[in-house]
């Protein structure tokens, strides 16, 4: 049964734009009844639509491999008209009108637009003092970020990617996107280094400065941040990715109380004082635990690039258990000012587990990631990670630990397809539960589409007549499936599913108040100290 | 650090409305020429592959700017990181001639560049194919005291074409791509690449609450 809540004077958000009208069922105002009593004659659908046939983008009768080659994939020997069927475009140039990075077309093809958008941006500067933040021309939005000696250009086509935050009044995701690509350069040269380069001579070639593993991660993560799909064909953890960008959460790891406080103090207990953060994150992807001085925090963005770089600089190691990572990484919004210097270390947990006599089969990947900012420290952060393996290799309940990291599928009731949580409570970091991911191109791209127009509709206030929380906000979206969610002041859940609405609602709280019950397995994984 | 194969040059062509700017670009990219005057609105782009020294890949990067003082507000951005400039007037147009050295202060002002006295320009003069008696009188003697004079003078490899005819064009822009080269090389050369020293590392006790991000 659900809990009574009752909708505010507000109507409920019916956000309809861009959608074929056979797909919909238009939903009423509601106001002042109970959600549990609303009634829908919209009959759902399985959940089997092609993402071609949304209103996501251009209508084009081509297979599914074929459309995302001529209008999603990148590529970077084209012709005018292959340039112009692609959807989503990126540059990067210097404030001098030279290209630095582009997600399509060669050189030949880009220069122009490179000096045109110089010098438009130029002449707004000029003439009304103004940066240019967003050229809206309808069916193509042009965004700008200006950071001088750089800037950073977005043109996109794409249907989810036109319509403003209705919270924010900003077009967010576009913005991140730019902020995200911007991070990266900080995150491998330091702001200094560019600065620096520019300096005495505007003609500067960042390219120089720059390798093939850095365009290629560039690449990736346009098409993530964009798309929710792999700049390569492996799109493990790329809709993963775009999710916890748009809610702004790091995804977290299920993991019980008793195993989470026990490695907490293992990193306490061994931490030098040159240490500044540490983590244990499961393949790179998910913190187990993290430790960190009271009087400084580090963002999510900042350990997405920095996971991020290690993963990439890993796939190129044959080995990547013998080996000892120690790499210089700027994290800019800690300080963008200079470098701190990571130490990596990763074991495999099943290759420490002996059961009658056999190791596990499935390898599951452990990383320490000890950051000091002084460059000289190597041997000595290096003997702290080996203390720290040994402790783990020692710990009863390890067997435990590689069961929870290796079944990390959360059981969903029937109507809900998929579900995105954001805690609002632990502020010492932003994090998510995000529940098994989609794989194939075609789910991505609709659960990209679905999430996107969620984030950015406008919620109803729900005023709570019961018990403990406060008000709580409902919105949602009807398509052949629900999108909705509901925040209050310590969550936000976002989900996708196809039943009735109050089916639904009644079945995202049951989630809710099992995450909630569950808090200290999901959350609680940060431990401060004394620097 | 990869060792990009192509060197990108931003090329600017400067110079008096009408004496051939846009043509004597697109003779050298496309190999064309148009007989109609169309007054260039703000400004062009377009890009030349060529080969220096027989093994040298640049890539030009030409910006074509509008004479007219009108356009003239478009200033910093065009200016500015260029890695050579082309100032050009009109064999026919004496008062073109006159300007090369106004157009040269103007790229200096608006472009910053770190060391003028280094930075390399050339000079055109274009539309030779003309009769002549439409010519500006004694051309070579004003010419020499323009490039010669001891005071802010434009001491500058000067070429002369005809956009027409493709006359000299593509051997000018050889000259502007090769001292732009030189140029940048004698830059790299002086260790200007603020490269690989990952020492600016971030003194934490001493930044505090700098260090500090703001979530």
């Amino acid at each position: 049964m659900l809990p009574r809540l009752t909708v505010s004077t507000q109507a409920v958000t019916n956000y309809t734009a861009g959608l074929p009208e056979n797909d919909l069922s238009i939903q009423t105002t509601v106001s002042n009844s109970d959600l549990s009593d609303l009634a829908f004659n919209g009959v759902a659908k399985v959940n089997n639509t092609h993402f071609q046939s949304l209103d996501i983008f251009p209508k084009d009768n081509s297979s599914e491999d074929e459309y995302l080659d001529k209008f999603v994939y990148p590529g970077k020997d084209l012709n005018n008209n292959q340039f112009n069927d692609k959807l989503k475009q990126f540059f990067i140039l210097s404030s001098s009108g030279k290209p630095i990075y582009s997600l399509n077309g060669g050189d030949e093809l880009i220069i122009g637009f490179t000096g045109l958008i110089t010098t438009i941006i130029s002449s707004f500067q000029h003439q009304l003092n103004e940066d240019i933040v967003v050229i809206d021309s309808g069916d193509v939005k042009i965004s700008v970020l200006n950071r001088d000696p750089l800037i950073l250009v977005s043109i996109s086509k794409i249907n989810y990617e036109m319509s403003m935050n209705q919270i924010t009044n900003d077009y967010q995701q576009l913005k991140n996107q730019l902020h995200s690509l911007y991070n990266y350069l900080l995150c491998i040269l330091s702001r200094p280094t560019i600065t620096k380069s520019f300096q005495n001579r505007m003609n500067y070639d960042l390219r120089k400065m720059l390798t093939d593993v850095d365009f290629k991660n560039l690449d990736d993560m346009a098409m993530k941040l964009t798309y929710g799909l792999s700049g390569d064909s492996d799109n493990d953890d790329s809709f993963e990715f775009f999710l916890s960008q748009l809610v702004n959460g790091f995804p977290t790891s299920k993991i019980s109380y008793t195993i989470r406080s026990k490695l907490n103090s293992l990193l306490l207990h061994h931490r030098i004082d040159e240490i500044l953060f540490g983590l244990l994150t499961s393949n790179l992807r998910r913190i187990i635990t993290m430790i960190k001085p009271k009087v400084h925090n580090i963002s999510n963005s900042d350990i997405d690039f920095l996971l991020r770089i290690i993963k990439n600089n890993n796939k190129n190691i044959k080995d990547i258990e013998t080996e000892d990572l120690w790499i210089p990484i700027c994290l800019p919004e800690f300080n963008s000012n200079g470098f701190v210097y990571v130490y990596v270390k990763t074991f495999d947990l099943a290759k420490i587990l002996v059961i009658d006599g056999k190791y596990y089969e499935d390898s599951q990947l452990i990383n320490i990631v000890l950051i000091s900012t002084n460059k000289n420290n190597f041997f000595k952060v290096k003997e702290m990670a080996n203390k720290i393996i040994e402790n783990i290799i020692q710990l009863e309940l390890k067997d435990k630990l590689y069961q929870e990291l290796s079944n990390y599928t959360i059981n969903l009731p029937p109507t809900i397809n998929h579900f995105v949580y954001r805690d609002l409570k632990h502020k010492d970091l932003k994090q998510c539960l995000i529940s098994n991911n989609p794989k194939d191109c075609n789910s991505i791209i609709k659960y990209v589409y679905y999430y996107s127009n969620l984030y950015n509709s406008k919620s109803s206030t729900i005023q709570s007549l019961t018990q403990e929380s406060g008000n709580r906000k409902l919105s949602y979206i009807k398509y052949d499936v629900i999108t909705f969610s509901i925040i209050d002041d310590n969550y936000e859940f976002y989900a996708i599913g196809s039943g009735e609405l109050s089916d639904l609602i009644s079945d995202g709280l049951k989630v809710v108040k099992w995450i909630k019950s569950n808090d200290k397995r999901f959350f609680g994984n940060v431990v401060k100290f004394n620097f | 650090m990869s060792g990009r194969k192509k060197t990108l040059l931003k090329v600017i062509i400067l110079g008096d409305s009408g004496v051939g700017k846009t043509s004597l670009m697109q003779q050298f990219v496309n190999n064309k020429f148009s007989h109609q005057y169309k007054a260039t609105i703000g400004a062009d782009f377009l890009t030349k592959d060529i080969t220096i020294d027989g093994n040298k890949q640049v890539t030009l990067q030409i910006w074509d700017t509008a004479g007219q003082e009108r356009f003239q507000s478009l200033g910093v951005a065009f200016y500015r990181g260029a890695d050579c400039c082309v100032l050009c007037y009109d064999v026919t147009n004496e008062k073109s001639l006159n300007n090369l050295s106004s157009w040269k202060d103007e790229f200096l002002v608006q472009s910053n560049v770190s060391n003028p006295q280094d930075f390399p320009f050339i000079i055109i003069g274009n539309k030779i194919d003309v009769d002549e008696n439409k010519k500006i009188s004694s051309l070579s003697k004003k010419l020499n005291n323009i490039t010669n004079n001891q005071l802010g003078g434009l001491n500058y490899p000067v070429f002369e074409t005809s956009a027409k005819d493709a006359i000299n064009v593509e051997s000018a822009f050889e000259v502007v791509a090769k001292m732009a080269l030189q140029q940048e090389e004698l830059n790299d050369a002086n260790g200007n690449d603020v490269s690989d020293d990952y020492n600016d590392a971030i003194n934490i006790h001493l930044e505090g609450d700098s260090g500090n991000c703001a979530c």
